[in-house]
């Protein structure tokens, strides 16, 4: 069938969700290929993602081994860079699941090419985020005081704090993204074990498959199964990043102790899990030359949810200074109005500023959505500025509260900054690892699609 | 006393940290490594309850009855600073010394104690001190020390017999045992030649009464019948001025106001450095230390003229006669309930100018007064330091035996008596550590400390005070002076208990041993304060000094530290990280400057500058500090020590290289600049400063009226208090409900409450860089609040502890119930539980928690491992911490009440801020009790909330700072008295 | 039902656009053995009960003696037998841990307090060298430690004692035993079970170093009596102990 119909198929001329790819053999073999043949230049990426992961190695274990000293806190700061790159990561890892989750109940059909890759980048994401709950606490081995269990001190976890729900929350997420993302992969996995070159892939992908046949009964199992794991992680994608801005606004700390951050937040994370996916997406598409199954038209939709989340947040910052304003309270008029944009960090609030609210503003035009440079650029800004956000909430926050006297200027260390590069090495690294064994573009589904649209296109 | 190894008894593991955590912070260590092992296996679930290896105890081989393990002695003892007693309790675990508080019968402590008392015991237990006898740097013997100094018989042979060429160099003392000994000595040895030398500059004083009287009379004041206080750069209410505590308390009994109607003193200071005491007044006058003699007579000339600075010559600046036209008005009002006092620093001079005003105001014998000396060494007529360079010079000093003091280090520069030691042939020094005297002498001698050895001295007021010991010395070879002296006066076998003893004979009466006991117990006798002396001063115009700098340029001044003193204490952790209770500087010493001056000379905080003075000069960094004079450079004394104490050496710059022995204490004539380096940019000093932000921002922290504004509006602080609305259930309270009440009005930042807690709370030093990264541990801390005006502003100090809040934001944050609340009233904080989230701190508004970011308390060295408080936990690392309100204390009054186990009575439950503080501006106690202190000063008008407005209902209240200046509204002065 | 295997190995031919096999669905030979499915439930089944169990075996395992040191006799340098001197001579508590009434440690005795004694009796015994050398020599006998408390927690012997609670109460039946060994797990629900119901425990102040002594009539009744009279308090917040 041809291209045209394709396009044919959707509103206003807009490109096409996929294109060529004449059969389903073509189209298999395709998106198969990277798993059986490799990818060049893959061994000297992994290598250097590799090299981030042993810094990450290092830091963590002289982190443990001397005390939490090692990072930058003080007091006021007892927070900063443990908890910014948490709630950074976690926030990134949140695009993974609106695209799977929320576009699948909405029937996007452009979410098929990308929805695996956002899905496995929010695995690793949390993977990263989980770690710095535990690395940051002062006796990192007694982490699970926080959990409800029998314990013989008959002491019990409080929960009134933010934090033990912060856990559960997480490792939900976690478990429900995982599940969704194996499930999600069982047809593929088959169709990599039918594919694989030598027995002991048939095997290795067999074991995975778990014995799928592509019966109709498997499929209508698979379907089932999908779409109750996509429900339940459509609540997650809210409720997580939800709680997580709870760890902040049940503290009475000015710039802290606000009743917007919650959607604020969730907003927030949806934005940098956007730009998070185009940074994947984008290259991923050209070192595979995907251009058929990845078109314009995907990239055109996220940069459009970039624009729209992009506002939120801007509107999210005017009310939150509004109402520090407009509420009277002094110490919060003296935060936001004064403490951080004009305080030690005025310059890391105006770059926030600058990235997250102007960047979105490129995606008005046409042209700016489809243009590769542009988009990668804007990603990358907002990727930036949504760390800078962080930042300034906990530490600008922090570092000028109620009593004057205590105001102190915090400064990471070297140790800081290597655990915040590890994450991202271990962040790529297992992200290569997954394009390397596991099919990144989930083939039946877009096969699926393919079919739907030569129907559409025939009627 | 005990035995000292009897210390780690019965309580082992009170005092070792948890070794589980314990690692060190500096590096990855082998050990480290298998805690992170430990940690592995910890994560794997089992952290809390592995099981630890069996345990020894150790008992008594045979108790000495006084001793109960578990239950800690008091004993009385008195330590001696600047030649002066203050008689102290210290309280002793299974034979430790481990805290010292102020002894209440003692008259020049009333029971509180300061700074260096605090900090004491941690000297007694520093692993650095010298430990044996040294000759040339290598061991030697108390027996061949003898021989070389041919003590063992026959001695007379030796300086011909009558002690020609031996001279001894001792610290001003008013020992009556030590006086005696060095009368016996003379006599035997009548050619040997006696010097003094003392820290602060303990002659002008007596020089200043020679110049009034003829003869060196030694001044006292009442301050609790003084309503007009006139200081003449006299820091009556820091810890550098002998007898401090004392008139800190009387000063403040007279400070304190019950309510808007209540009576006020009223406190004139004319000062060039911000201290303590200019932080309370009530008009502060900034001027050169160089010019307090022309502000002296200016006042002089005022009360002479009826308030009126009119005398010819006299043309004082206006701020000057305005300043001195109020005082001598108030004076002339206030006649006989009046007082002048000159400060150690100021030339005899301005003594003697006091001595007059007091004469003129009729205050002499009232509030004012004379004794004959307390102190032996330190008049006119005494030799000094310079005599002894000349003698040394002249060749006329063959042997010398220098008794503490550390000279080498603490005498002005341009006597060079660091080079002179090294010309004598023989050369004896006695001291705590091997410093720099040590270095330049042949013979070293490690002294005792006062916590172990026997000694006697006088108060400032005469008092007679015991020195015994709580331990046996930890180092069998250390000495007191005494012990080197004897010898020379013939009782070389003798104890110093014994020769102690026999001294005391002469006065014991009838019973000496029931006198002597008496003594013991109280650790001074009742009655011996020097008795008032009659004498009129003479009027001499020649005192008066006209206007106008006597000479240009920069001046330097060079006070005492309050926190290491003259250097003594250099090697004290406790102490250098102690801020300073205006600049609030640690582990350094910096030149301050006025912000005025710092901009003239464009000079900025942080900046290495070049002072120089003569043909000496010397390279500090430069501190901007409001409140400094203009054109005035002060750097402490006491640092850039160079001896052999780790902590001490190579922090600050040592001021004394630019001191010379005509005018010790402040020069004229110095020059200052910026040092650059080679790209012509300024060369930058890290200073370690704990409040880096001044004034509160107009926020309703440290409130502060006038006397007349409190008039005027009573209820000034009511927005600041009541109860606030809040969704929390009502707590269930029960039993007594601690509180604490602080009278912002009575606090002069001395910081001696921050020791005390430091001593009986087991918290950790954590040096410079922590310091600078925002990691002090206090848990309570002095926060220091400029007035906005830039140049001269008010103070106001407020003592910043956990404020107990009884809608506590730390409680509900923490996920694991570490921090809980008690029923009567406490926010506890509980180590073990705590797995270092840190929510807490970041919830709390006042910022009063302290987190072990390291394993601060790991490696301890065994010394002082027997000074930590057993009824305390030793923190391990990553778990939070903050006050307790004492809590340990808490507890145990209250079990000895129920148990009958000790006398409730005997020692009222007080928290070791609250028991040292000299002016009693801290108050504990319980609200179930409404006639307790704290209940009463909390239904005060001027009481308030700290942050009221955030409803977290602080057990911890605050009186509002009243200042009482002269009324604006009536031109007669008021004090209302 | 030979088909399955081969169905699975061919990953279903049809529908075929929606599967991985060639058009054609062309057999390949099995994959895996018929068991392969079992062995998968199996293998699923047994990592959940590992997930759950390990937890819960650990919970178990901390209650167990191993950790916490009950019922695990104590080796002493000197042969002391509690049983001789408690019930042969009829030895009060007090007589040696002296100081357990007005002390927050109940004091383990001086070698003095030994041969005040046994300077008279058994004054030549081999077994008791040791004690005659730890005197004369003044060196102390380094008795180990049979109940230890972590060094937060600060227990006061006085305040119990005076509370009417039984040495034995905690320490079990002394007089039994020839080496002494913990009797109570002392962990801190043991010791919270008492702070939260004391009455269940108390005794009499003379009854105090009583060993095996039964409340005349009924624990209850004499509970709420001296709960009373003693004036016993529940303590169950932090501070009582953590300091």
């Amino acid at each position: 069938m041809s291209e045209a119909s394709a396009a044919r198929a959707l509103p206003d001329a807009a490109p096409p969700v996929l294109r060529g790819a004449s059969d389903d053999r073509a189209l298999t073999d395709q998106l198969l290929r990277p798993v059986f043949e490799g990818a060049p230049g893959w061994r000297v990426l992994l290598a250097l993602s590799g090299a981030g992961v042993l810094l990450l190695l290092v830091a963590t274990t002289y982190t443990v081994a001397v005390g939490i000293g090692a990072w930058g806190n003080n007091i006021p700061a007892a927070w900063a860079f443990g908890i910014i790159n948490f709630v950074w990561w976690i926030g990134i890892g949140h695009a993974g699941t609106f695209i799977s989750a929320f576009l699948l109940l909405l029937q996007q059909r452009w979410r098929a090419s990308v929805n695996r890759v956002a899905e496995a980048m929010t695995l690793f994401a949390v993977i990263n985020a989980g770690l710095f709950p535990l690395l940051h606490l002062g006796r990192p081995w007694f982490f699970y005081w926080l959990a409800p269990y029998p314990a013989t001190m008959q002491v019990w976890p409080q929960f009134r704090s933010a934090l033990p729900w912060d856990m559960v929350a997480v490792l939900t997420y976690f478990t429900v993204s995982l599940l969704f993302w194996y499930v999600g992969l069982l047809p593929d996995l088959a169709a990599a074990r039918d594919r694989a070159p030598t027995p002991r892939k048939r095997r290795a992908y067999g074991v995975f498959a778990l014995g799928w046949k592509g019966s109709g009964r498997d499929w209508s199992h698979y379907r089932v199964a999908y779409g109750l794991l996509a429900g339940l992680a459509t609540p997650l994608v809210i409720s997580v990043h939800s709680i997580v801005s709870m760890d902040f606004a049940i503290a009475q700390l000015p710039g802290w102790h606000s009743t917007i951050f919650p959607p604020y937040f969730v907003a927030g994370a949806i934005y940098s899990g956007f730009a998070m996916v185009l940074l994947l997406v984008i290259p991923l598409r050209a070192w595979f030359r995907l251009h058929d199954v990845i078109t314009e038209r995907h990239l055109d939709a996220m940069a459009k949810v970039l624009l729209v989340t992009g506002w939120i947040m801007l509107y999210s910052y005017v009310v939150e200074a509004f109402l520090a304003w407009y509420g009277g309270n002094a110490f919060e008029r003296y935060t936001l109005l004064v403490g951080l944009p004009l305080g030690p960090y005025a310059v890391l609030y105006w770059a926030m500023i600058a990235c997250n609210c102007l960047t979105p503003q490129l995606f008005w035009f046409r042209r700016m959505r489809r243009s590769i440079p542009a988009l990668l650029l804007g990603s990358l800004l907002i990727v930036t500025g949504m760390w800078l956000e962080r930042f300034v909430i906990i530490v600008g926050s922090l570092s000028r509260d109620f009593l004057p006297s205590s105001w102190h200027v915090y400064a990471p260390t070297w140790v800081d900054l290597s655990i915040l590069a590890g994450t991202l090495g271990l962040f790529a690294f297992l992200f290569l690892l997954f394009i390397r064994f596991v099919p990144f573009v989930p083939v039946s589904e877009v096969k699926e699609l393919r079919h739907e649209l030569a129907r559409e296109g025939s009627r | 006393m005990s035995d000292p190894r009897a210390g780690d008894r019965e309580e082992d593991d009170r005092q070792t940290p948890p070794e589980r955590d314990g690692t060190a912070p500096a590096g990855v260590s082998r050990r480290v490594f298998l805690k992170v092992l430990g940690a592995g296996v910890a994560l794997g679930g089992t952290g809390a309850c592995t099981r630890p290896p069996r345990e020894k105890i150790l008992p008594y081989a045979d108790r000495p009855p006084e001793v109960t393990p578990g239950i800690p002695v008091y004993y009385a003892t008195s330590m001696v600073l600047g030649g002066y007693a203050t008689g102290l309790l210290v309280e002793s675990h299974t034979g430790r010394p481990t805290k010292v508080e102020g002894n209440p019968g003692h008259p020049a402590s009333l029971g509180a104690a300061g700074v260096y008392e605090q900090a004491s015991p941690l000297q007694l237990y520093d692993p650095e001190r010298g430990k044996g006898i040294l000759y040339r740097g290598q061991p030697a013997t108390w027996d061949s020390l003898q021989a070389a100094l041919g003590l063992a018989p026959p001695y007379r042979t030796r300086w011909g017999g009558r002690g020609e060429g031996l001279a001894f160099l001792l610290e001003p003392t008013a020992s009556p045992q030590l006086l005696a000994l060095l009368a016996r000595v003379r006599d035997r040895l009548p050619a040997a030649r006696v010097f003094f030398h003392g820290p602060a500059r303990d002659d002008s004083a007596p020089q200043g009464a020679v110049l009034a009287f003829g003869r060196p009379l030694h001044p006292r004041y009442d301050l609790s019948r003084a309503a007009v206080v006139v200081s003449l750069d006299a820091d009556f209410l820091g810890g550098e001025m002998p007898y401090g505590l004392r008139y800190a308390r009387d000063f403040a009994e007279r400070r304190r106001i019950a309510g808007p109607d209540g009576a006020m003193n009223r406190l004139y200071v004319a000062e060039c450095v911000p201290s303590p005491t200019g932080a309370l007044a009530d008009h502060r006058l900034r001027l050169r230390a160089g010019e307090v003699r022309q502000a002296a007579s200016a006042l002089l000339a005022a009360l002479a003229a009826g308030g009126e600075v009119r005398v010819p010559g006299l043309a004082a600046p206006p701020e000057v006669r305005a300043w001195a036209g109020a005082a001598a008005r108030d004076l002339a009002l206030h006649r006989g309930a009046g007082v002048v006092i000159a400060g150690g620093r100021q030339p005899p001079e301005v003594h003697a100018l006091a001595h007059l005003l007091n004469e003129a105001t009729g205050n002499a014998g009232r509030t004012a007064w004379l004794t004959e000396p307390v102190l032996a060494g330190a008049g006119p007529g005494d030799p000094g330091p310079t005599e002894l360079a000349d003698a040394i010079r002249g060749g006329a000093v063959r042997t010398l035996v220098v008794l503490e003091g550390n000279p080498a280090y603490a005498a002005p520069a341009d006597l060079d008596l660091a080079r002179l030691l090294r010309r004598v042939p023989q050369t004896v020094y006695l001291g705590l550590y091997a410093d720099e005297t040590a270095a330049a002498c042949e013979w070293y001698v490690p002294a005792q400390h006062y916590l172990e050895s026997w000694d006697d001295a006088r108060a400032c007021d005469g008092t007679l005070s015991l020195v015994q010991p709580l331990i046996r010395p930890l180092y069998p070879d250390t000495r007191t002076p005494a012990d080197l002296l004897a010898p020379f006066a013939g009782l070389g076998g003798s104890t110093q208990h014994d020769r102690l003893r026999d001294e005391w004979r002469t006065r014991g009466g009838g019973d000496f041993e029931g006198f002597w006991d008496g003594a013991l117990g109280r650790g001074f006798v009742p009655g011996t304060e020097a008795p008032p002396v009659a004498a009129a001063p003479r009027w001499d115009p020649a005192l008066l000094a006209l206007w106008g700098r006597e000479r240009p340029g920069i001046e330097l001044v060079f006070p005492l530290d309050p926190s290491v003193y003259d250097g003594r204490f250099a090697n004290l952790g406790w102490l250098q990280e102690l801020p300073d209770p205006l600049s609030k500087l640690t582990w350094d010493n910096a030149a301050l400057l006025s912000p005025r001056t710092a901009r003239r000379l464009g000079v900025e905080t942080g900046d290495v500058v070049e002072l120089r003075l003569e043909d000496r000069s010397l390279r500090a960094p430069a501190l901007v500090l409001p409140g400094q004079a203009d054109d005035s450079v002060a750097l402490n004394r006491g640092y850039g020590r160079e001896g052999t104490e780790s902590l001490a050496r190579g922090v600050g710059a040592n001021a004394n290289l630019l001191r010379n022995a005509a005018a010790p204490c402040f020069a004229g004539g110095a020059s200052l600049e910026r040092v650059l380096d080679g790209k012509g940019k300024p060369v930058r000093h890290a200073l370690a400063v704990t409040q880096a932000h001044g004034t509160q921002e107009g926020r309703p922290v440290a409130l502060h009226a006038t006397l007349e504004e409190y008039r005027r509006d009573p209820e000034f602080a009511r927005r600041e208090r009541g109860r606030a609305l809040s969704l929390y259930r009502p707590f269930d309270y029960r039993g007594e409900q601690w509180a604490m009440s602080i009278d912002l009005s009575l606090c002069t930042g001395c910081s001696a409450c921050v020791v005390a807690c430091q001593a009986e709370n087991n918290v950790p030093v954590v040096g410079k860089e922590e310091v600078r990264r925002g990691r002090e541990m206090h848990w309570l801390r002095i926060d220091r609040y400029f007035s906005d005006d830039a140049e001269d502003p008010g103070v106001v100090m407020q003592p910043m502890l956990c404020q107990h809040c009884e809608k506590a934001p730390c409680e509900y944050v923490c996920p694991v119930n570490a921090t809980t609340h008690s029923p009567d009233g406490l926010n506890e904080m509980t180590y073990n539980r705590c797995v270092g989230t840190r929510f807490c701190s970041n919830n709390c508004p006042y910022k009063v928690r302290r987190f072990n970011w390291f394993a601060y308390n790991a490696e301890k060295p065994e010394t002082e491992r027997m000074l930590m408080n057993p009824d305390v936990t030793v923190r391990a690392r990553g778990v939070m911490e903050k006050c307790t309100y004492c809590v340990q204390r808490i507890r145990r009054h209250q079990i000895d009440e129920q148990t009958g186990r000790a006398d409730p009575v005997a020692h009222p439950l007080q928290t070791a801020c609250q028991q040292t503080c000299p002016t009693r501006a801290i108050v504990f106690g319980s609200l179930g009790d409404s006639a307790s202190e704290v209940a009463r000063m909390r239904r005060e008008p001027r009481a308030y909330a700290a942050l009221h407005e955030l409803g977290t209902e602080p057990r911890t209240r605050y009186l509002a700072k009243i200042t009482n200046p002269v009324p604006t509204s009536t031109s007669a002065p008021e004090t209302g008295e | 039902m030979r088909r399955i295997p081969a169905r699975c190995a061919a990953g279903g031919s049809r529908p075929s656009h929606l599967s991985g096999t060639t058009a054609s669905g062309a057999r390949v030979a099995a994959l895996f053995s018929r068991f392969a499915n079992t062995a998968v439930r199996i293998g699923l089944i047994l990592a959940g009960l590992v997930a759950l169990g390990i937890p819960v075996a650990l919970m178990g395992w901390v209650r167990t003696p191993f950790v916490t040191g009950k019922e695990n006799p104590v080796q002493q340098p000197v042969l002391f037998d509690h049983r001789h001197h408690v019930v042969d001579d009829g030895i009060d508590c007090r007589y040696c841990h002296s100081t357990v009434d007005r002390s927050p440690t109940a004091g383990i005795p001086s070698t003095a307090r030994c041969m005040g004694c046994h300077s008279q009796i058994w004054n030549s015994s081999p077994l008791l060298a040791r004690v005659r050398n730890a005197y004369f020599s003044g060196e102390p006998i380094p008795w180990v430690r049979v109940h230890r408390l972590p060094e937060f927690v600060y227990f006061d012997h006085s305040i119990h004692v005076a509370k009417g609670i039984g040495c034995e109460s905690c320490h079990g039946r002394v007089d039994q035993m020839a080496a002494v060994y913990q009797v109570a797990p002392l962990t801190m629900g043991w010791c919270l079970d008492c702070h939260r119901n004391p009455e269940p425990h108390l005794r009499p102040r003379s009854q105090v170093t009583a060993m095996g002594w039964r409340p005349p009539g009924g624990q209850e009744a004499l509970g709420r009596v001296l709960r009373e009279e003693y004036g016993v308090q529940v303590r169950t917040y932090c501070t009582t102990c953590h300091r």
